[in-house]
C-alpha cells in the first residue's frame, strides 16, 4: 500500500510540476509541427524511389534502351533482380516501392504495342505518385528514341485498394516523434530535476519504495505524453490530414502507451544516471532525432538505405513507427508484420522499464 | 506509532570510509528524548555524513545507528516516519505553491486525506505563511523558504527532527523566528538534532553539544560545561601604577591561572581548567586575584571579567586552520 500510495503521490506531484513548467509538453508539440513543415519540404525536393527491375532473358533488343530511359527519368533507384518472383519478393518485404518488368517483346515490328507491367506499393502516395508521373515520361522518352517509333503501354497493379496520402502517412510519424522526444525529455527531466533542485531527499526520506517513485513518474509521463499526442493529432487533422481508418483506435492507444512507457523509461534511466537537466535535454534531442530520421518517418524502412535500415532495426523507434502505421492504415511497413513488431516493442518496453528501475534504484540506494 | 526506546538516537562505533579515506572514525553519542542536541564541527568534519547515516541515506562501514531503537536501513519505512528532515538547501519545489509542497509531503507520508487540509493549514500557520499558501515558493524570501521547509518536516508529526544548518543565509528576524520554532519543538516533546556553524545559536538552543573534528567526536557536554572545560576566562585590571614583577609571579601560582601578563598598569590574567583539573567558573578566581593585587600595594582602578565563548572552545578543539 505504501508503494501504491507513493506512486500516486509522485504522479500527482509530477503533473502539478508539468502544469507549472510545461517545457517537455510544449517541445513534444512544437517539434513535430516543425517537422510537418520540414517533411513537406522533403516531399517537394523528393528522393529516388527504390524500384525492383526485372528484365526477362533473353533480353529484347530494346531492353537496354528501356532501362536507360528509366534511369534517365531521375526518379528511380533501379535494383535489377533475376526473376519476376524476386521483384515481387522485394515489394513484399517493403524494400521496393515498385516492381517493374521490362516487356519481353520490346522490338520493332512486334504484334501491337508492348506493355510494361509494374506493381506499385501505394501505401505512401508521395512515392506512388512519383512512379505514376515518371513512368509515362520514361516510356515517351524511350519511344521517341526508336526509329519509326515503338508503341509501349503500361499496366499498373496496386498493392492496396487506395493510396495513403502523404499527410496521412507522416501524421503517424509526427506522433512517433512526439512520443519519442517527449518521452525522453519528460522522463529524463523529471528525475534529473529532483536531483538538481535537491528535492530527491524528499523522495529518498519518504517511507515509500523506489519503484513507487519510478511508477509515479511514468504515470505522470504517460498522461503528459497522451495529451501531447492528442494535441499533435488534432493539429495534423486541422491541417487536412486524417488517419485512413478510425476503426482501430484501441490499437493506436495501445501502441502509444507502450512506446511512451519505453521512451519515458529510457529517459528516466538517463536522468537517474546524469542527474542534470541540462545534460538530459540535449541528449534527448541528440539521440532521439537521428533515431527518428532513420526509422522510416517518410516511407517504409526498407525503402531507405541499407545501413540506416539495419541500425534502425536495433532500436524501438522503427517498431513503434511501424506499429502506429499499422494501427492507423492497416499495413505493415516492416517485413515480418505483427509477429515481429509487437514482440520487439514489448521486449524493448520491458527492458527499458527494467533499466529505469535499476538506474533509479542504484542512484537512490544507500551509498 | 509510539516509539518506546530509551534513547531517541543511539550511535555506536559509527565509521564511514570511502576507499582509504575515513570520514567518520568510531563515533559514539546518544540523544535523549526531548533533548536539543547540536553537532558542531568545521567543514568536512563529518556532520552531514552523520546525518545521512542516521536517516539511512548512507550505509555505515562499521557501527550502528538506532532511531528510537529502529535500524534506519533495515526498518527504513518505520524509521522515516519518526524522522523530520530540514536539509541545508531547503529542497522545495519552487515552481509549485507552498500548499502543494506540503500536500505532496502529506501524500508521501500517508497522512489520511481527511486530515490533510487541517494539518497543512496548521503548519502554514506555524510557519506564518497562511497568507502565502497559494503563492509559488519561487517568490519567497530565504527565510520564508526555510520556515516552509521546517513546516514540511513537521507535517507528519515526527518524533525526531533534524535540521542541517537551519539558519544559514537568513536574516536576524528570521533566525529568531526559527529559534522559536526549534524551542517550540522541544516544548512539544520532540527531540531535535541540529548542525550549525553559528556557535551563538548552538549555545542558545542546545541542551548538549558534540564537537566533531576529522570524523571523531572530540568533546561533548552542555554548552556551559564545554566552555568551562575548554575555554578561558580573562580577568583584566587597570592598576594605579605599573604592575610589579613580584605580583605577576604571585598571580601565576594561583589555582587555575594559565597566564599572567602586564603592560604598564594594565594587567591580564587567563583562567582555565587546565589539563587534568576540574573546570571552575572564572568568577571563582576573582577573590584570590584581588587579594594578591592588594597585597602587592597596588590599587585597582578598573576591573573586568570576560567569560569564555563557545567560539574559543571550538577553535581550541579544532584548530585555526582553514578547512575546505
Amino acid at each position: 500500500m505504501n508503494g501504491l500510495r507513493g506512486a500516486a503521490a509522485v504522479l500527482r506531484n509530477d503533473l502539478a510540476l508539468a502544469r507549472a513548467e510545461p517545457l517537455a509538453t510544449i517541445l513534444a508539440v512544437v517539434l513535430p509541427l516543425n517537422f510537418l513543415v520540414l517533411f513537406m519540404l522533403f516531399a517537394l525536393s523528393g528522393g529516388r524511389v527504390p524500384a525492383a527491375l526485372y528484365v526477362p532473358r533473353p533480353a529484347a533488343p530494346g531492353s537496354a534502351q528501356m532501362v536507360t530511359a528509366l534511369r534517365d527519368a531521375l526518379t528511380f533507384d533501379l535494383r535489377p533482380v533475376p526473376t519476376r518472383a524476386a521483384a515481387t519478393d522485394q515489394l513484399g518485404r517493403g524494400e521496393a516501392v515498385v516492381a517493374i518488368t521490362v516487356p519481353p517483346d520490346l522490338a520493332p515490328g512486334g504484334d501491337g504495342p508492348a506493355v510494361l507491367a509494374f506493381t506499385l506499393d501505394n501505401e505512401n502516395a508521395d512515392f506512388a505518385d512519383d512512379v505514376r508521373r515518371a513512368l509515362p515520361l520514361a516510356l515517351l522518352s524511350f519511344t521517341a528514341q526508336q526509329p519509326g517509333g515503338l508503341p509501349v503501354g503500361w499496366r499498373e497493379v496496386d498493392t492496396y485498394r487506395s493510396d495513403v496520402g502523404f499527410l496521412a502517412y507522416i501524421a503517424v510519424s509526427l506522433l512517433t516523434v512526439s512520443i519519442l522526444v517527449g518521452g525522453l525529455l519528460t522522463g529524463g527531466r523529471s528525475v534529473a530535476g529532483e536531483w538538481e533542485r535537491g528535492t530527491i531527499k524528499e523522495l529518498l526520506l519518504a517511507p515509500v519504495p523506489p519503484w513507487a517513485v519510478v511508477a509515479g513518474k511514468l504515470g505522470a509521463g504517460v498522461v503528459q505524453g497522451l495529451v501531447s499526442a492528442a494535441l499533435v493529432l488534432g493539429a495534423v487533422i486541422a491541417a487536412g490530414a486524417h488517419p485512413a481508418s478510425w476503426s482501430d483506435l484501441g490499437s493506436v492507444a495501445a501502441v502509444t502507451v507502450l512506446a511512451l512507457v519505453a521512451f519515458l523509461s529510457l529517459g528516466l534511466a538517463a536522468g537517474s544516471l546524469m542527474r542534470r537537466v541540462n545534460s538530459v535535454t540535449p541528449l534527448a534531442f541528440a539521440v532521439g532525432l537521428p533515431l527518428f530520421f532513420i526509422s522510416g518517418p517518410f516511407g517504409p524502412l526498407g525503402w531507405s538505405g541499407a545501413a540506416a535500415s539495419v541500425v534502425a532495426r536495433v532500436f524501438p523507434v522503427a517498431y513503434a513507427n511501424a506499429a502506429l502505421q499499422h494501427a492507423f492504415h492497416g499495413y505493415w511497413t516492416l517485413h515480418g508484420g505483427a509477429a515481429l513488431v509487437w514482440p520487439v516493442l514489448a521486449a524493448w518496453t520491458a527492458a527499458a522499464l527494467a533499466a529505469s528501475a535499476w538506474s533509479y534504484g542504484r542512484a537512490a540506494a544507500p551509498h | 506509532m509510539t516509539p518506546d526506546a530509551a534513547q531517541a538516537l543511539d550511535v555506536r562505533g559509527l565509521e564511514k570510509r570511502f576507499g582509504a579515506f575515513a570520514v567518520l572514525r568510531g563515533l559514539d553519542f546518544a540523544v535523549g528524548r526531548g533533548e536539543i542536541y547540536g553537532l558542531l564541527g568545521p567543514n568536512g568534519s563529518g556532520k552531514t555524513t552523520t546525518l545521512n547515516l542516521i536517516s539511512g541515506l548512507a550505509e555505515p562501514s562499521a557501527g550502528t545507528v538506532r532511531v528510537f531503537g529502529l535500524d534506519p536501513r533495515r526498518q527504513a519505512a518505520e524509521a522515516r516516519r519518526l524522522l523530520g528532515v530540514v536539509p541545508q538547501e531547503t529542497a522545495l519545489y519552487e515552481e509549485l505553491t507552498a500548499e502543494r509542497n506540503l500536500a505532496f509531503h502529506a501524500e508521501l507520508f500517508g497522512i489520511p486525506p481527511g486530515q490533510r487540509p487541517a494539518r497543512i493549514a496548521a503548519m502554514l500557520e506555524l510557519a506564518q505563511l497562511t497568507e502565502r499558501g497559494r503563492s509559488r515558493v519561487s517568490t519567497f524570501s530565504g527565510g520564508m523558504k526555510r520556515r516552509l521547509a521546517i513546516a514540511r518536516a513537521l507535517l507528519h508529526d515526527p518524533q525526531l527532527v533534524y535540521l542541517d544548518e537551519p539558519t544559514l543565509g537568513v536574516d536576524v528576524q528570521a533566525r529568531r523566528a526559527i529559534w522559536d520554532y526549534i524551542l517550540a519543538m522541544k516544548a512539544g516533546g520532540r527531540t531535535v538534532l541540529l548542525t550549525t556553524n553559528y556557535l551563538e545559536e548552538a549555545s542558545a538552543l542546545c541542551d548538549r553539544l558534540a564537537i566533531l573534528d576529522r570524523g571523531r567526536l572530540v568533546a561533548e557536554g552542555t554548552p556551559a560545561a564545554l566552555k568551562a572545560r575548554y575555554g578561558e576566562s580573562v580577568v583584566e585590571a587597570e592598576l594605579d601604577r605599573d604592575a610589579p614583577a613580584t605580583l605577576l609571579q604571585t598571580l601565576r601560582t594561583l589555582p587555575g591561572v594559565r597566564e599572567a601578563s602586564a603592560e604598564g598598569p594594565r594587567l591580564s590574567v587567563c583562567i582555565g581548567a587546565g589539563p587534568g583539573s576540574e573546570p571552575a567558573p572564572g568568577g571563582a578566581a576573582l577573590a584570590p586575584f584581588l587579594q594578591a593585587v592588594l597585597a602587592s600595594g597596588c590599587a585597582v582602578r578598573h576591573l573586568s571579567l570576560r567569560e569564555p565563548a563557545l567560539d574559543e572552545v571550538f577553535l581550541a578543539l579544532t584548530g585555526r586552520g582553514l578547512r575546505d
